[in-house]
């Protein structure tokens, strides 16, 4: 009954033919037209169909299909939307994120909202929990956390400042993303493991990477990442431990790694990396482990795997 | 004792605890003390939608003060209490016009319950169903729209 009563669609193709009955100046007239017209509507429905209809069911839409004579009045400028735009994105938040996103053609101006960081965040507040990891630490995955990688920018922002800003500690290994490292890392800033072990990530290493100020450790081992290695690496005084060894980077090793006083452990072997060791690495006093075996071409790097 | 004046002109009087769940009402009573015996006139709320909305109000009128949000919970659009959807089996045009009346008073419950029963009815909907139901106008070129449909394409469902 109540799709055949009140189709949406069939409402809404046609319902700027219905007076507005927002619109102050008319109300009460329209208002007289309505009831009567309901009410007429009413009784050719109930006799039509034999059927006992809710009556508050039948108003509009029974109006608006009479609309159907006049299908040229449709998106007449002054009814060109019914609920402000406000009022859709507050319906829309209430969807799951990925059909959400689709709905971003709705039109120009719900797609720039749809874009957004803040319904990006209202979004997520109400599709994805907040988790509860208990510590800062976060050593298994959970299932949304795969939405970080895939999600669209203003979702990866939105979903580090509520879903992983707290945590200190990542350590996700074995989690088959196959993604890039999304440029929103960068919001992580009180990081200070971040280990993406055999993840399948792609593309480069954002340079935002180097607004992880606080990173002690960074270990991108056994990944397909290509590109260069960030100069803005250096910008990360506390490292300790960078693992980027088993990927596929190339280009030189940036001199700006000599900066970092307090490394221990630097290990780029295994990837297309070319040119010399760049000699501020000689003032890495505290190295423990050094590694920069060098293999020369694509193919062999295909054998090792 | 509260009164309350439609759009077109037709007063309610309604208790104070009903009013309250109004935030704007609530506003306009701090504001305008105890005393005063003038009916609050709601320009944007017509008569039949402000029936609707007493309505809700008196249903809820004993519910307990919502409890602190609890973030690590799930709020689906599918949390909806039996009463509410019950309230809620309207046509569409009344919905809407009930979601702008609760917009409008500041009443979060029932925006809420107006957003959640419209965004189950558009689960599943293709892009032009949804503009159909809310009346928008596609104001992209085909070329855009193409443009866009890619930007999504990469952060499908896995």
């Amino acid at each position: 009954m109540l799709t055949e009563v009140s189709n949406p669609e069939n409402c809404c193709e046609y319902c700027c033919c219905d007076d507005n009955v927002n619109d102050d100046g008319d109300e009460s007239h329209s208002w007289e037209v309505v009831t009567c017209c309901v009410f007429g509507v009413f009784l050719l429905c109930e006799l039509e169909r034999g059927l006992k209809l809710d009556y508050s069911m039948d108003t509009r839409a029974s109006l608006t299909t009479r609309g159907n004579n006049n299908p040229q009045q449709t998106a007449t400028p002054e009814n060109a939307q019914y609920l402000p735009d406000d009022l859709i994105l507050l319906i829309l938040s209430w969807l799951s994120p990925f059909p959400v996103l689709q709905y971003s053609s709705l039109s120009s101006s719900l797609h720039s909202r749809i874009k957004s960081h803040s319904f990006a965040t209202l979004n997520l507040s109400r599709a994805i929990p907040r988790i509860e990891r208990g510590k800062t630490d976060s050593n298994v995955p959970r299932f949304y956390d795969r939405f970080f990688f895939t999600a669209s920018p203003a979702y990866q922002n939105a979903y580090c400042d509520s879903h992983l800003q707290p945590l200190k500690k990542i350590q996700w290994l074995d989690f088959k993303v196959s993604r890039p490292i999304p440029n929103a890392i960068s919001c992580l800033v009180g990081l200070e493991t971040l280990c993406l072990n055999r993840c399948g990530l792609i593309g480069c290493i954002p340079d935002s990477i180097g607004e992880l100020k606080a990173l002690k450790c960074l270990d991108l081992r056994w990944n397909l990442l290509e590109g260069s290695i960030p100069a803005r690496i250096g910008e990360m005084e506390e490292l300790r431990e960078l693992w980027l060894l088993q990927n596929r980077l190339t280009g030189v090793i940036p001199r700006e790694i000599g900066m970092l006083k307090r490394l221990r452990v630097l290990a780029l072997g295994h990837n297309l990396l070319e040119g010399e060791i760049p000699e501020e690495f000689s003032e890495l006093d505290g190295l423990v482990h050094f590694s920069v075996e060098v293999i020369h071409s694509v193919e062999k790097y295909h054998q090792e795997c | 004792m509260v009164k309350i004046t439609s759009s077109d002109n037709q007063e309610f009087t309604i208790s104070k605890e009903i009013a309250n769940q109004s935030v704007l009402i609530k506003n306009m009573l701090e504001d305008v003390g105890e005393s005063d015996d003038q009916p609050i006139p709601l320009p944007n709320v017509s008569g039949a939608i402000l029936q609707k909305v007493i309505e809700y109000a008196t249903m809820h009128k004993d519910d307990p003060p919502p409890a602190p949000e609890d973030e690590t919970k799930l709020k689906t659009s599918e949390d909806i209490e039996e009463r509410d959807k019950e309230f809620m089996q309207l046509d569409q045009g009344t919905m809407f016009e009930i979601i702008l009346a609760a917009n409008y008073l500041d009443m979060k419950n029932l925006l809420d319950l107006g957003c959640k029963t419209v965004a189950n009815m558009i689960k599943g909907k293709s892009v032009e169903e949804v503009r159909k139901l809310f009346n928008i106008v596609n104001d992209f070129t085909p070329e855009e729209e193409e443009q866009i449909r890619k930007e999504n394409e990469w952060c499908e469902d896995r």
